[in-house]
């Protein structure tokens, strides 16, 4: 006897990831495919941006060093800045296609360069800070549902909302005067010594020892959001039928709780990790200026104010790239953790 | 028989509110399967819920004792009643399309029964499984047990929470509107399922239905709730062939194909709708829908009273043995 009926809970039956390979393979596949669309789209619209806003290049070298207007013309040849905008936008994108992003005047170097050497100080900063707020907001959160209405709950509730009522950088700058300034336990900004010629574990602690406030300053904010929505959704889902069916057969509320309902409680708190990765990649401006770290935020911040459009440019092309990335992984998370994920 | 569960004058009710389940006695034994019916928002569900153990934080019950093989439920501590779930009581709930974890896999969440419970190991309790899959008559248990809920049919579905209540063989398995949500056909597979596991199990079987053609095929007993409370009970042939409640003799009128009493058709249906716990009338509960209500039933609640047969009812002026108004 087999049942033929269609599933009417949620539409169509989906095939598993573990009945099949093949949707599984596909859907990565179109994945990837949207994902580069998204990286064409993303460049070509920044480009023109860029060309539309009043000043170039070579203006910006104009500001450092003495130029006549021959050598300014001179120059916008040399970069074929005199170019119709659709070759130069063809030739940038043959360009970007070998990952080179072109010249930095700012800097004085290529923006490739620039950008590679910034790159670590902000990866650092978001990878310790996501993970870091999305582990103690989810235990915070935890913790507030099951003890839901109760004094921890409330206590937690008026923790939460404070973190996430204060401007991070309010806190940054009352943290560098208590911890920097008055105690002087950490240093008070820069990303590590310099000229101490620390190399492996040493260099590794003191590279901590900077990030300690800047990525506290950063996880704030985000410990009260993951609190808030993980204990939202952890109520939200010890409602429904399932969790009746568990405690149904007996198991002990430790099980319904941290089995059951946890692992469907996490899929919001997941999706809002990849929000989170986002924002900060470049987002993080003003803690990159607060405790003066070379980060992304900090380069695209300087490459607008002094018109170096290949920086600029650049920066977009790797802040993108990182968060398509993460939405791509975030995604094969999702597949991981949901079965029901619809692979179409 | 041995009565396997026994509820005696039971009231739910949620804080100082008006009890939404009172005076309710009904028993169930070995072997037995005994249908509950009743408007839907009668209180079958919670009267389930009680004797589970499971009713919503914000009910309780106030009064009345539940007896399950003379275990008093109520003042087990909540580690003792937790062993007697899945142990020896079982539940089966209405919606089959959401009453499994979605993200855990069905074999799992067949096996946590057996690992809880009994103790076994991983290998041993999926061997159990696979066997309790076949029971409930599922084709091709062993690739079934790696599926998640959301591949398998609503009929699928229902069999697997079968499956989940019987693990530990309990000696009474509740099921609470098993097939409402499922297609008619299904709902015939489903119930010949579930009877014939009563029987070959000998389970003490509580079925909440509100279809009285269901009652008729697998019941031996039936209970009629109205408004919270027991109108009329007896052997299933007995009361629908010879309804002496009003109410019980509305639903058999009312039902689309036709009454199994001879002449109960000729009763009006039941006008109205089922009174919230809070606007019961004072005396007969039934009385603003009953048209045979005289000034004695607003005067005092009619008691349930038994005949020697065992046929009961509560009304002070019940329809005639043998021949419905
Ligand atoms: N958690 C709850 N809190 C308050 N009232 C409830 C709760 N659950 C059910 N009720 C009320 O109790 C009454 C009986 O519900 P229920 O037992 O589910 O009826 P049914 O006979 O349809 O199964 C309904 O009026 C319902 O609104
Ligand atoms: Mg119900």
């Amino acid at each position: 006897m087999t049942q033929t009926l269609p599933n009417s809970g949620n539409g169509k039956t989906t095939t598993g990831p573990r009945k099949a390979l093949s949707p599984a393979l596909r859907y990565v596949l179109r994945r990837l495919f949207q994902a580069a669309l998204v990286m064409v789209l993303v460049m070509v619209g920044s480009f023109l941006l860029v060309k539309l806003a009043p000043g170039d290049m070579v203006d910006a070298m104009a500001g450092t060093r003495d130029l006549t207007a021959d050598q300014m013309a001179a120059l916008r040849e040399r970069y074929g800045l005199d170019q119709p905008v659709i070759v130069q936008l063809l030739r940038y994108m043959a360009l970007l296609v070998t990952f080179d992003f072109g010249y930095s005047p700012i800097n004085a170097a290529p923006a490739m360069d620039v950008i590679l050497n910034r790159l670590p100080v902000t990866a650092i900063l978001v990878v310790c800070s996501v993970s870091l707020s999305m582990v103690i907001g989810t235990v915070f959160g935890v913790i507030a549902s099951r003890n839901a209405g109760k004094p921890v709950d409330l206590l937690l509730s008026m923790f939460m909302l404070l973190l996430y009522a204060t401007p991070s950088f309010i806190i940054a700058v009352l943290m560098m005067l208590v911890f920097s300034v008055k105690l002087n336990l950490v240093p008070i900004a820069g990303f590590e010594s310099i000229g101490m010629g620390y190399t492996g574990l040493t260099r590794f602690f003191d590279i901590a020892h900077h990030l300690i406030l800047p990525v506290t300053a950063l996880c704030t904010f985000y410990i009260a959001i993951y609190g808030r929505i993980g204990r939202a959704s952890m109520l939200e889902v010890l409602k429904l039928d399932f969790v009746r069916t568990a405690r149904g057969k007996g198991l002990g509320e430790g099980r319904i709780f941290y089995v059951h309902a946890l692992r469907n409680a996490l899929l919001p708190l997941v999706t809002m990790a990849g929000l989170q990765v986002s924002s900060l990649f470049g987002g993080a401006v003003l803690i990159e200026t607060i405790f003066g770290l070379p980060g992304m935020g900090r380069t695209a911040f300087d490459a607008v104010f002094q018109r170096d459009t290949n920086l600029l440019l650049g920066v977009v092309f790797v802040s993108s790239l990182v968060v398509v990335i993460v939405n791509f992984l975030i995604d094969l998370l999702y597949m991981v953790l949901d079965p029901r994920v619809n692979l179409k | 028989m041995t009565a396997l569960l026994e509820i005696e004058n039971l009231r739910i009710g949620q804080g100082n509110n008006a009890p939404i389940v009172e005076q309710l006695s009904l028993s169930v034994s070995r072997g037995e399967t005994v249908g509950l019916v009743g408007e839907s928002g009668c209180g079958k569900s919670l009267t389930a819920l009680s004797v589970m153990g499971l009713l919503a934080g914000n009910l309780g019950v106030r009064d009345g004792k539940i007896r399950l093989e003379g275990d008093e439920i109520q003042s087990l501590p909540q580690r003792k009643l937790r062993h007697l779930r899945g142990e020896k009581m079982g539940m089966i709930f209405q919606e089959p399309l959401t009453a499994l974890n979605p993200v855990m896999s069905v074999g799992v969440q067949i096996t946590e029964v057996l690992r809880n419970h009994r103790g076994m190991g991983r290998a041993e309790a999926r061997t159990r499984a696979v066997e309790l899959l076949r029971l409930v008559k599922i084709p091709d248990p062993e690739a079934r047990l790696d599926e998640y809920p959301h591949q398998m049919s609503g009929g699928m579905r229902q069999r697997v929470v079968i499956a989940i209540a019987l693990a530990c063989s309990p000696s009474l398995l509740i099921a609470d509107e098993p097939t409402t949500a499922l297609d008619v056909t299904v709902q015939a597979q489903i119930l010949r399922l579930l009877k014939q596991l009563q029987r070959d199990e000998n389970l003490g079987l509580l079925l909440i239905t509100h279809d009285l053609g269901v009652v008729r095929q697998v019941a031996d007993r039936i209970v009629v709730m109205y408004a919270g409370s027991v109108v009329e009970e007896g052997l299933v042939d007995e009361v629908l062939d010879n309804p002496r409640h009003p109410y019980t003799a509305g639903l058999i009128a009312a039902r689309p194909s036709g009454s199994f009493a001879e002449g109960a058709a000729r009763l009006a249906e039941i006008t109205g709708s089922v009174p919230a716990p809070a606007d019961r009338p004072a005396g007969c509960v039934f009385r603003d829908r009953c048209k045979q209500a005289r000034p004695e039933c607003e005067a005092r609640r009619p008691a349930l009273e038994r005949a020697p047969t065992g046929h009961a009812v509560r009304c002070h002026f019940p329809l005639a043995e043998g021949s419905p108004a």
